[in-house]
């Protein structure tokens, strides 16, 4: 049990320069909670918006419009710059065509 | 759709044309016009086209209403498993003669430490997720799964403690079959007006919190895996809680279901029956065959077994400085009414370790009365990289003093010294509740972890669960085929995973598990002997005697390759 450790411990080490640049799943679900569902909640004029209502593609292909509002003005007057990266790991790692999607767990 | 489109750019152009100075300029824009022309209803025609293929796309997209997602996992496990020496119990024999003639005395057979290994095993689960969308309220939920070891018949195998019943309650939690299991299917219905959710049929009870920090990756279902890890039937309605000014998407839960269904009867008989569990031959002196008398026990109509629960759940999600944590706390508990033995199902018995495992198919005897059930578990993730859980639980068992009709009885003397039973006595066999049928009994256990994923490919964790002597859980098994949670004892496993490609994940782990008590997985158990201890006599260290024989150490090395799609 103890060497088993020691491999762990050892493969976590190599295993830490290799550190990805992307965005963080967690700040990307606390950033859409907090401001994209301020306006696309159930029930709201803005229609609701969910991970699921898109897929993975289309998700990244609104990410690289940049645009919000069907283009009336660019994403980051909503989110700031360094969100936006954010929100799009996790509306892409919980979209509807996702291994893991969002949902209440039943 | 051609001809307008012509029209319209002859219309529009006509008035350019006419403005031309001389017909040579005039013949040289009719011809430039009449290439754009051709441009244009060249893209008009691919357009068509276009529009063609999307009607048949949609065409099919319509009729596909059902949304699927899946896993694919093949597993190597390698098993060392080790035995104590213990008393393999033969029966009773009569106190010949002395202070305690005619007073049972059991035969045993000693049996020496063993050790055993299945070096090489293979396994392939296949899991088929299923949503359907009724309307904006309603969807029907579903899993299909398949979960067989390598070649050899359909039969379960070992999972850690012998006698292992096979039920549909741990369909497709343990290695079975190749036969595709329903292991969820239920129908959702979001209620907006009192913000609640219903839920009618076979429930998502498996892989609960906090088995998603070892699996890496989203909750799975309600009940915590500490608690219920199996398939259950029955209803449930979750309220949330938002509203009153708990955390978004904290609920309140309340469920009920049957976890046994009796039937009419009891024992596969429709009325009130009685059986011949063994013979007396209190009376018996060796010549006098007529003195031995069958003893007889009573197999009575059953009570469904059914399941009460509360469950609350909250999830937190909170920035701490540039720092970004998610946690959940869970609450459950259980009230499991009119507990069977054994359910209708199939042991497969190892008396001898190594001896070829027979199966016996088998269905419930007795109702043995109620447990409560409680448990709860914190988990907290730091970033993306940092994970840590505790659960706990706690059980209480509340018997009516009755025993299986499995087993070995005995009738004492209507007159006994203090501590001693009197009239028919189960002796050994599958007892009562938490190994007394008279007494309440408790158990504890615990179930801790650590994961830390320094890349988004990569983590490892660490876990450790500890449950006491009389410790059991609706766990029949954990996604393996040794069952982890219900272990009396101490368990360690380590792994890593390896996520090299998109939704592909290589995984090597190590489970080690250290029984302490003898039945582990079993909500029943015999009763000590008069004058013993239970938990000494239990004890896989004090040369037991047991009925069958049970692992003190299992050592168990797995590498698999995981793929969702």
């Amino acid at each position: 049990m103890r060497n088993t450790l020691r491999l762990l411990t050892l493969l976590a080490v190599l295993a830490a320069p290799l550190a990805a640049e992307g965005g963080s799943d967690t700040k990307g679900k606390f950033f859409f909670k907090k401001t994209c569902k301020a306006c696309h909640a159930p029930g709201t004029p803005a229609k609701e918006i969910t991970p699921l209502s898109k897929t993975q593609a289309q998700w990244k292909a609104y990410f690289a419009a940049g645009k919000h509002k069907k283009g009336a003005e660019k994403l980051d007057s909503v989110l700031k710059p360094e969100q936006v990266k954010d929100v799009q790991t996790f509306l892409v790692n919980h979209a509807s065509d996702s291994p893991q999607p969002e949902t209440c767990g039943g | 759709m051609k001809s307008r489109i012509t029209l319209a750019l002859v219309a529009l152009l006509a008035p350019a044309a006419l403005s031309a100075q001389t017909p040579a300029e005039l013949q040289k824009q009719i011809e430039q016009l009449k290439i754009q022309l051709k441009a244009i209803e060249e893209k008009a025609a691919a357009a068509q086209a276009v529009d063609e293929r999307l009607v048949k796309v949609e065409t099919k997209v319509s009729g596909m209403n059902i949304a699927w997602s899946g896993e694919l996992r093949t597993r190597f496990d390698s098993a060392q498993e080790h035995f104590k020496p213990y008393q393999q119990f033969m029966g009773f024999m009569q106190t010949p003669s002395g202070p305690a003639a005619g007073m049972p005395m059991p035969i045993a057979q000693p049996v020496g430490a063993q050790d055993w290994s299945n070096s090489v095993q293979w396994s392939t689960r296949l899991r088929l997720n299923m949503g359907m969308t009724i309307n904006e309220n309603a969807k029907i939920m579903g899993r299909l799964v398949m979960y067989k070891i390598h070649g050899g018949a359909d039969v379960p195998t070992f999972n850690g403690t012998p006698n292992t019943i096979s039920t549909a309650f741990t369909a497709g939690q343990t290695p079975a079959t190749d036969a595709l299991l329903v292991e969820r299917a239920s129908l959702v219905y979001h209620f907006n007006s009192v913000a609640s959710i219903l839920s009618i049929g076979r429930q998502n009870t498996s892989d609960g919190p906090p088995f998603e920090v070892r699996e890496g990756g989203e909750r799975q279902a309600t009940p915590q895996a500490l608690a219920v890890n199996a398939t259950i039937d029955g209803i449930g309605w979750k309220f949330q809680l938002d509203k009153l000014g708990f955390p978004e998407d904290t609920l309140l839960g309340l469920c009920y279901g049957v976890g046994y269904e009796s039937g009419f009867g009891g024992g596969g008989n429709v009325k009130s029956n009685q059986n011949i569990v063994g013979m007396d031959f209190a009376k018996f002196n060796g010549t006098n065959p007529s003195a031995i008398a069958p003893v007889v026990g009573s197999i009575g109509p059953l009570k469904d077994t059914t399941v009460l629960g509360v469950m609350f759940d909250m999830p937190l999600l909170f920035q701490l400085g540039e720092s970004v944590q998610s946690a959940n706390l869970y609450l459950g508990y259980n009230r499991m009414g009119n507990m069977t033995d054994i359910p209708f199902g199939n042991t497969i018995n190892f008396p001898i370790p190594g001896q070829t495992p027979s199966t016996q198919y088998v269905s419930a005897t007795a109702n043995l009365g109620d447990m409560d059930q409680f448990t709860a578990t914190w988990k907290h993730k730091i970033g993306d990289t940092f994970t840590y859980f505790v659960s706990a639980g706690y059980l209480k068992s509340l018997p009516n003093g009755k025993v299986s009709q499995y087993g070995a009885y005995w009738t004492f003397p209507s007159v006994m010294p203090a501590g001693y039973p009197t009239g028919l006595t189960q002796l050994s066999g599958f007892g009562g509740l938490m190994g007394d049928p008279n007494k309440s009994q408790t158990a504890t256990a615990y179930y801790t972890g650590v994961r830390y994923d320094p890349t988004p490919e990569f983590g490892f964790g660490v876990e450790f669960n500890h449950g006491s002597p009389r410790w059991w859980t609706y766990t029949p098994a954990t996604g393996e085929y040794t069952d982890k949670l219900g272990a009396r004892g101490d368990v360690w496993e380590g792994y890593i995973q390896w996520r090299f490609a998109k939704n592909a994940g290589l995984r090597l782990g190590v489970i080690d598990y250290k029984y302490s008590t003898a039945m582990s997985g079993w909500q029943i158990g015999p009763s000590a002997q008069p004058g013993q201890n239970w938990e000494s006599a239990m004890n896989l260290a004090n040369n037991p005697m047991l009925q069958y024989s049970y692992p003190a150490t299992l050592r168990n090395f797995y590498a698999s390759l995981e793929v969702r799609f």
